[in-house]
């Protein structure tokens, strides 16, 4: 993995994204687009106790930079959120953070997969889980828009449901 | 002893497949023996396609000899076999005294060589002729004889006829030894031939056609010993849009090193620089270089100053087969009768080949004692292209053959009914290249990104195999990398077939039908949303038509959610957005017509007539009669010819629209380690769904120092899943003569954007996805007569999303490149719905004209002569020039384009105007500003925004009120770095 760390490397995205990098409390927040060179991985989701977080909203595509502050594990403030969606994401991204996850699967007698969706964000660390509970699942034609295909995907208690229609 | 053939081609070059079917006239049996798994895998395949006058070999030579009789059978002989040839002319241009002396002489050659026509004229005379020739031009030779042609065309329809009369090919047949057989005058007199891959054949005789192995093979049997040094030609081609650029063939005075890099037009309408002269040892396929190509662009400048990088969609280079003596070494050596030589065959090779073919097959016959046979069939029936039939033509074929009516590549207008009778025709092709060469199929401007995975359904169904094992080239040049294990039982049961018998107008009574007010074209994002609001908006007949079998164009393969969210206040994936916005126009009863492509918009031709979208399906050829037609034709992937990357041309790079529908929307995965480059969301998208379905993905490569996707997209894209982002690099290499195995990646400057010499690093791959811009996809719109603006590439449009040709809207990515599918949309809605008031304000007015005219009111549906009195809301009228079309507004500093490039001042003035735009480098604080700049060129500002950082890759809107419009000569754009 050497060679994928020299100066203009940006494992962050600095200029774009702060994303889940984590800082001391009262430290400045991240500059905008300061030419990242010190691509930090992306930090655990549990913050220790009076840390601040600096994140990308992921919800649309505006990507809003949000400052959330954490003390004792629990959350003191969001700002920079740009709508309630925002605010919503940034507590969930700074405690438990989220991912709907989208995949396609094959269906017998039809060339073309079926594309399904978490009908609500999963838990990011259990992604991999997910998409491979996703390739197992043995739906039949016909399939209806928005069809339930499977109500609880690798134990996550989220839904999986078609996002097109596979007539017979 | 008893012979498997009497002769033995070996080499399926222009040389041996031109011999091939000279040979084929005689009662004699005869087997090609070709190394590579398709004809012309050589120097054929990538040489200059110039069929010479014969001025410039020196007289007395066999190439002098052969050049000036090959010239004058290949008219002939494209005739007989129905291959391109055009007879475009040439200069040979001088720069100097010393250059003009030089043509003299070639002017003295060509009459000692008995070559007609040729004379010398002043450089203003050239200029004159070909507008595009540099000031510097002193002089030039005049050869009106000069031709072009296809050299793969050459080859593959003298092979076809060949083949159709007998002759029998194997490919993948590299011959290894050569050994003499029998007693010269006996009967058993002849040679072994073995193949590398064990196979023998026992022939009478050996025509050595083996291009730059023709040595070896001749130095096993004759002590005469040849020796071909390779030299190495690279070439630049052109997009079809620089052809124009230049009629004839321009050469630059010759020097020992072969003819210099000239710059010509192809048969195939795009324009070619190079070659390149280099010497090596290597013999097996070339790569490009990267000084190669910088060397050709500048060389070509001297003839063509606007030579540049730019249009450039591909580069290829080819090996010339140059022997020792300078000249072509052709026949048998006297030690080793029976085994003849067409050796050595550099330019003028292609040219000549017809006319040494003609000669070795008379030389073969005659030691053979063959007969010419009765039966021999010098035409081949060869299928006129789809591409080049007339309307009459076309509704035939798909009269005949359904299939003909299913456009597969979009860009050259080829047929799914091309496609299958090339794979079952007399020489079945074996490869896509091979396909490619036949059908031009993937050869257009997207370089087969959209209809590459079509193509791969198709070849898997016809030849029945698994789409794993259908090649790009060579063997092992698989195109993807696994399939499910029912692929092919799926492909060939078939997909049903959407759009027949939706009530199209058939060509034969298109007059009976009254015309439609909005023809939509293009069932995208943009599209659908315009075919609904043409609806909303008062437009009585909408038809939305849509090449696929199903609406929303690339968002049925965008299966990841972030869609909707200001379309429908909900985060959708690609499909669920295209499934309310297929249930909103449903509901409002447009009618669709999909698996219906658009060739092309005759414009009205005079003031009342409606224009005519002339289209096809597996129905037949339709003239759909409308009054307005709003284009969202969308855009292509820029590919891989655009980036310029040098090196080998291995399979396994994809665009990722390509690699997105392979994965979406036929289940396979393209490779097993991905190199991503470019960093726009489509690239984003792709490595995360490429780590998803269990690829590696090695990194994302951005050209500049920025990255060009969204925010949203870098976090939930790599972030989460640790793939790295390298800003400021490019690919400049490819490496693999099959698959790719690894990509070169350098540096780049960020001022310049251009690699950094000697910084390039090796990344082991097997496969390239390309995220890097979308091009407007505008050939209808050209058809029509469409203004098009340079730097957005799509029409120039005023604030009604109308073109300069009036009743022509455009919307989406047709129009421009959008960030997102809702914006795309949005344009959609606005465009739809001018369209919809442009068809009933006209009609209103007709009416009103001709109720004052004492006419009474027109029926509804047809619009009288009257129409044209009915001023500028008269439908049908003549493109309009820029000063009718309203105020312009143009793109200040900072400021790369803005969309509209008008104001008409037909819309109501309580409609704010949305100017979109974008900036044309990254800028801090940036200050946006709109100004009215009067006719003293007095500036005041109407509307302002400020915002912490600009960035190309973000579009951009500002809106005005158009009460400050009073009193305004232009509008102008600007953006400042704010303190």
């Amino acid at each position: 993995m050497a060679e994928r760390t020299s100066e203009a490397d940006l494992r962050i995205g600095a200029s774009a994204a702060d994303a889940v990098k984590t800082r001391r409390a009262g430290d400045r927040p991240a500059a905008g687009a300061a030419a990242g060179s010190d691509g930090a991985p992306a930090v655990g989701i549990a913050a220790a106790s009076g840390e601040t977080k600096q994140l990308t909203c992921i919800t649309c595509p505006k990507g809003c930079s949000i400052t959330v502050a954490v003390e004792d594990g629990a959350i003191a403030s969001v700002e920079g959120a740009g709508c309630r969606r925002g605010e919503k994401y940034a507590r969930a991204e700074a405690t438990n953070p989220q991912r709907t996850v989208t995949a396609s699967l094959c269906v017998p007698g039809c060339l073309e997969p079926l594309s399904v969706r978490t009908a609500e964000p999963v838990p990011k660390a259990r992604m991999a889980d997910v998409v491979r509970a996703i390739s197992q699942l043995t739906p039949q034609l016909p399939i209806e828009m928005d069809q339930v295909v499977c109500p609880d995907i690798a134990g996550t208690g989220v839904a999986v449901v078609a996002t097109k229609r596979l007539p017979a | 002893m008893g012979f498997d053939y009497d002769v033995a081609v070996v080499g399926a070059g222009v040389a041996g497949c031109c011999c091939a079917r000279e040979l084929a006239r005689y009662d004699l049996a005869t087997v090609v023996l070709e190394a590579g798994l398709d004809i012309a895998c050589g120097a054929t395949r990538a040489n200059s396609g110039i069929v010479h006058a014969g001025y410039d070999p020196t007289p007395g030579t066999l190439k002098a000899r052969y050049n000036v009789e090959g010239a004058r059978l290949m008219p002939e002989w494209a005739h007989e076999l129905g291959f391109s040839y055009v007879r475009n002319g040439a200069y040979v241009v001088a720069f100097s005294e010393d250059d003009a002396c030089t043509i003299g002489e070639l002017a003295d050659r060509a009459r000692a060589n008995g070559v007609a026509g040729v004379s010398v004229i002043t450089g203003a005379e050239a200029r004159a002729a070909e507008p595009s020739l540099s000031d510097e031009v002193v002089a030039a030779l005049d050869v009106p004889m000069s031709a072009i042609c296809d050299p793969y065309g050459v080859a593959f329809a003298a092979a076809e006829n060949a083949a159709e009369n007998g002759v029998a090919f194997r490919f993948g047949a590299r011959v290894a030894t050569v050994e003499k057989r029998g007693e010269e005058g006996k009967a058993d007199v002849g040679f072994r031939v073995t193949c590398e891959d064990g196979s023998v054949f026992t022939v009478r005789t050996v025509v050595n056609a083996a291009g730059v192995f023709a040595d070896e093979l001749n130095n096993q049997v004759s002590a005469h010993t040849l020796r071909i040094v390779p030299r190495r030609g690279e070439y630049c081609l052109y997009d079809t849009n620089r052809a124009s650029a230049f009629k004839r063939t321009i050469f630059q005075p010759p020097t020992d090193a072969g003819k210099g890099v000239l710059v010509s037009p192809t048969v195939h309408g795009n324009l070619f620089c190079g070659p390149t002269s280099v010497p090596q040892q290597d013999k097996s396929a070339p790569d490009t270089t990267e000084e190669g190509l910088a060397y050709v662009i500048e060389q070509a400048k001297r003839t063509w100053p606007e030579a540049s990088g730019r249009d450039v969609i591909t580069n290829f280079a080819g090996l010339r087969a140059s022997g020792e003596s300078g000249d072509f070494v052709i026949g048998q050596p006297d030690d080793a009768p029976g085994f003849f030589n067409i050796a050595c065959l550099e330019s003028p090779g292609l040219t000549s080949a017809p006319a040494i073919a003609v000669d070795i097959a008379g030389q073969v016959a005659a030691r053979l004692g063959a007969q010419k046979r009765a039966d021999f069939n010098p035409h081949r029936a060869a299928l006129k292209p789809f591409a080049q039939m007339s309307d009459e033509e076309r509704a035939e074929s798909v009269r005949r053959d359904p299939a003909m009516g299913r456009l597969v590549c979009r860009c050259r207008n080829v047929t799914e009914g091309e496609l299958v009778s090339a794979l079952h025709g007399p020489l079945p092709p074996l490869t896509l290249d091979a396909l490619k060469w036949r059908t031009g199929a993937t050869m257009g401007r997207c370089h087969g990104g959209f209809c590459t995975p079509e193509i791969l359904k198709i070849a898997s169904r016809e030849l029945d195999i698994e789409p794993t094992a259908f090649v790009k080239s060579r063997a092992g040049s698989y195109l993807i990398a696994s399939a499910r294990p029912d692929y092919r039982a799926l492909v060939s049961e078939g997909e049903p077939v959407a759009g027949a018998g939706v009530g199209a107008t058939a060509h034969a009574d298109a007059a009976v039908t009254a015309p439609y007010d909005v023809v939509v074209v293009g069932g995208g994002a943009a599209g659908m949303a315009a075919a609904t609001r043409a609806r909303v908006a008062g437009a009585e007949r909408v038809v939305l038509i849509d090449r696929e079998a199903h609406l929303g164009g690339i968002m049925k393969q965008c299966i990841h959610n972030g869609f909707g969210l200001s379309r429908f206040g909900q985060e959708l994936t690609g499909p669920q957005f295209v499934w309310k916005e297929q249930r909103a126009l449903d509901l409002r009863g447009a009618k669709v017509r999909a698996g219906m492509s658009v060739l092309r918009i005759d414009a009205a031709a005079h003031p009342g007539e409606p224009h005519t979208v002339v289209c096809v399906d597996d129905t037949g050829l339709h003239l759909v009669r409308t009054w307005a037609v709003v284009l969202a034709t969308g855009s292509r992937e820029r590919g891989a010819g655009a980036i310029g990357m040098a090196g080998s041309r291995p399979s396994g790079v994809f665009t990722a629209g390509e690699a997105q529908n392979l994965m979406n929307l036929q289940g396979c995965l393209p490779g097993t380690r991905a190199v991503v480059l470019g960093s726009g969301d489509i690239g984003l998208i792709m490595a995360r769904r490429m780590t998803l379905a269990g690829m590696q993905v090695e990194g994302v490569y951005e050209l500049m120092p920025t990255p060009s996707g969204l925010k949203r997209n870098i976090v939930q894209c790599l972030q989460d899943f640790d793939i790295p982002l390298h800003l400021s690099r490019t690919v400049v290499r490819l490496e693999g003569e099959r698959r790719l195995e690894a990509v070169w990646i350098a540096h780049v400057d960020p001022a310049t954007h251009r690699p950094i010499p000697d910084t390039a690093v090796r990344v082991p791959c097997d496969t390239l996805v390309l995220s890097v811009g979308l091009l407007p996809e505008n050939e209808v719109a050209k058809s029509a007569g469409v203004e098009l603006d340079r730097l957005t590439g799509g029409p120039v449009v005023d604030d009604r999303f109308e073109t300069n040709v009036p009743g022509v809207f455009s919307c989406g990515n047709a129009l421009h490149i959008h960030d997102l599918a809702d914006y795309a949309a949005a344009e959609g809605d606005e465009a739809g719905s001018a369209a919809a008031q442009y068809v009933v304000a006209a009609k209103a007015a007709t009416r009103a004209s001709a109720a004052k005219a004492g006419v009474g009111a027109a029926p509804a549906g047809s619009v009288p002569e009257t129409a044209a009195a009915a001023g500028a809301a008269s439908l049908g009228a003549e493109a309009k020039p820029d000063s009718d079309r309203g105020v312009p507004i143009v793109a200040g500093e900072g400021i790369r384009y803005t969309v509209p490039q008008f104001v008409s001042f037909a819309e109501p003035s309580e409609r704010s105007l949305s100017i979109a735009f974008r900036v044309s480098r990254a800028i801090e604080r940036p200050r946006f500003s709109v100004e009215v700049v009067d006719e003293e060129g007095n500036a005041t500002e109407v509307s302002a925004r400020s915002g912490v950082v600009a960035v190309p890759a973000e579009m951009r809107h500002l809106r005005v009120d158009r009460t400050d419009l009073g009193n305004c000569a232009t509008l102008r754009v600007s953006v400042k770095e704010g303190k």
